[in-house]
């Protein structure tokens, strides 16, 4: 064990399973024990000069639960269901795209790609006031904010997950005279799934940040709006708590996508745990 | 059909770069043109509230003309501060890689608390940071650096792993140091991931500096955006112009990094990463 670790410590690649039940649990349960203890007993605060006012102890934060619970339960029903009905939209939206091009305009995708790639470069989320001109505040502005946003990683991924396909079963579905449609559903669909996967993890992020940041700009409910009225009047521990809900939100949808990875595409994941 | 898919599927712009020209002033003047017959159909229908929140496209740019030294300031304070956040991410972020690559032990302890924080959305952040650092400038500061370090120490980190096994032990049998075997062999292997993660980086870091804006600062492109938003629809070719500008913002942003990767990682050429 010792030996192993020794080994490994010298930066071998590939060595992330080797001996994992040591440090891989050990470590960040030590480094969020120490972590937590600094922030509780003030060392933080008194390092970096932190106020009590704008970053309460860890147990206030807890205490503030009982209080605040009703109000931060209401605004998560408020948000979560705008972004979740974003993310579909942009999904779907993008999915279809993507195998509309694929099916119908093969020739047009290498002309319109390095566009589509370009929209990962750009500030999508300056368009959400310009969206707000539009709808006003409320669940529309933030569904199409969070579908704006998320949909052009879905004709990307899906579109390099549909062309990657391997040859030779082309030509043996061309050999048996099979129809585009054909090869969509029975090649082409089923390599894209890994690509299509990993657009709806990444995309998770940017659904919540489009829908808190349209409730941020024009918005009078929900968790982003929450947020910056606490702040606004000294309530830090309702700001914290609003914070901890949208970081377990998004990582429990993260888990949830990644479950449903592990089983629509189990393939996929033993090749790479294999890596 | 699908043989010579292959190479096409990941298009450079460089390798077909007069055809590539064409084609792109193409795509954006069919763009321009659905944007001029929307416009037009919104003033045709008679709705005249509509058509003062959809102005044409020449109105955005007399506009643009009009408010340059405006829209070049507000570019110019979130665009800065961007810049410098981002190599403060970028410095923190490889100091990180190269720490974590030292030891298993910090390797493991770090990363599940670094891929977390990627699922925070950095906006909730704001405020708080905001109530904290109680300046604008200083907020963007931290928040452009915090996206960019995230993803850097991971690509870092994965970068220096992506060194082959047996150069690794030629160094080990030549007795190379800790740092020879990092300057020679592990960080030019990591490039092309350091810079897969910097070009995503870039955008995020102006996004970053973008949403700082929308929350009470008093200049840049976000404060623009937003104030053109709530003075009311008369104002919403200010907005669709500071629009414009962002986009072409963030378009800099990734093509100066895309430069700088080919100078730097020139014998590299066809790596490019898809899923980062």
């Amino acid at each position: 064990m010792i030996a192993g670790d020794r080994r490994a410590s010298g930066g071998g690649p590939g060595r992330w399973l080797h001996g994992l039940a040591g440090p891989a649990l050990v470590a960040p349960t030590v480094l969020l024990v120490v972590g937590l203890t600094l922030w509780q007993t003030g060392v933080f605060h008194a390092i970096f000069g932190l106020k009590t006012f704008t970053v309460p102890y860890p147990s206030a934060i807890v205490e503030g639960w009982a209080a605040n619970s009703g109000l931060i339960l209401d605004a998560i029903a408020v948000t979560l269901p705008a972004a979740v009905i974003g993310y579909a939209v942009g999904m779907s939206l993008g999915l279809t795209i993507a195998s509309l091009l694929v099916l119908y305009a093969p020739t047009l995708i290498d002309r319109l790609m390095p566009f589509l790639s370009a929209t990962n470069s750009l500030p999508i989320v300056a368009l959400a006031p310009l969206v707000a001109l539009f709808t006003g505040p409320g669940a529309l502005l933030k569904v199409i904010v969070v579908a704006i946003m998320t949909t052009p990683i879905m004709v990307v991924y899906a579109v390099r997950g549909l062309r990657e396909v391997d040859p030779t079963a082309v030509e043996l579905m061309a050999s048996l005279e099979a129809t585009p449609g054909q090869v969509y559903r029975m090649v082409r669909i089923r390599t894209a799934l890994p690509f299509i996967f990993t657009a709806l993890k990444s995309s998770i992020v940017l659904a919540m940040i489009g829908a808190i940041v349209a409730e941020a700009v024009r918005g009078f409910e929900g968790l982003g709006f929450v947020i910056v009225q606490s702040v606004g009047s000294f309530k830090a521990a309702r700001a914290w708590l609003a914070l901890i809900s949208i970081a377990v939100i998004g990582i429990s949808w993260y888990l949830v996508m990644e479950a449903l990875e592990r089983v629509i595409v189990p393939w996929e994941t033993a090749r790479r745990r294999r890596e | 059909m699908t043989a010579p898919d292959r190479p096409v599927a990941r298009p450079r712009l460089h390798r077909h770069a007069a055809g590539g020209l064409a084609w792109s002033l193409g795509i954006l003047a069919v763009l321009i043109a659905t944007w001029y017959i929307a416009a037009g159909l919104v003033r045709l229908a008679g709705d005249t509230s509509a058509a003062a929140k959809l102005p044409f496209p020449h109105d955005v740019v007399v506009k643009m003309i009009d408010t340059a030294p405006t829209l070049l300031d507000a570019a110019w304070s979130t665009g800065s501060r961007a810049v410098v956040g981002f190599f403060i991410g970028l410095a923190v972020g490889t100091t990180f890689g190269v720490v974590m690559i030292q030891s298993r032990w910090i390797e493991y302890g770090l990363v599940p608390y670094i891929l977390a924080s990627q699922m925070i959305p950095l906006i909730a952040l704001v405020p708080i940071l905001r109530a904290i650092l109680k300046d604008s400038d200083l907020v963007r500061l931290y928040v452009t650096a915090y996206v960019t370090f995230f993803i850097v120490s991971i690509a870092v980190l994965r970068g220096l792993k992506n060194a082959s096994p047996t150069a690794l032990e030629l160094m080990g049998s030549l007795n190379a140091s800790r740092w020879t075997t990092l300057r020679y062999l592990q960080f030019p292997a990591a490039l092309p991931y350091i810079f897969s993660g910097l070009r995503v980086a870039a955008p995020l870091s102006l996004i970053g500096a973008i949403l700082v804006d929308f929350l009470g600062a008093r200049n840049g492109l976000g404060y623009l955006l937003v104030a053109s938003l709530s003075i009311g629809s008369s104002q919403s070719t200010l907005l669709w112009a500071t629009l414009v500008v962002s986009l072409f913002l963030g378009l800099l942003f990734t093509r100066a990094v895309v430069l700088v990767e080919r100078r730097m990682s020139f014998w590299q050429p066809a790596f490019r990463d898809p899923l980062r």
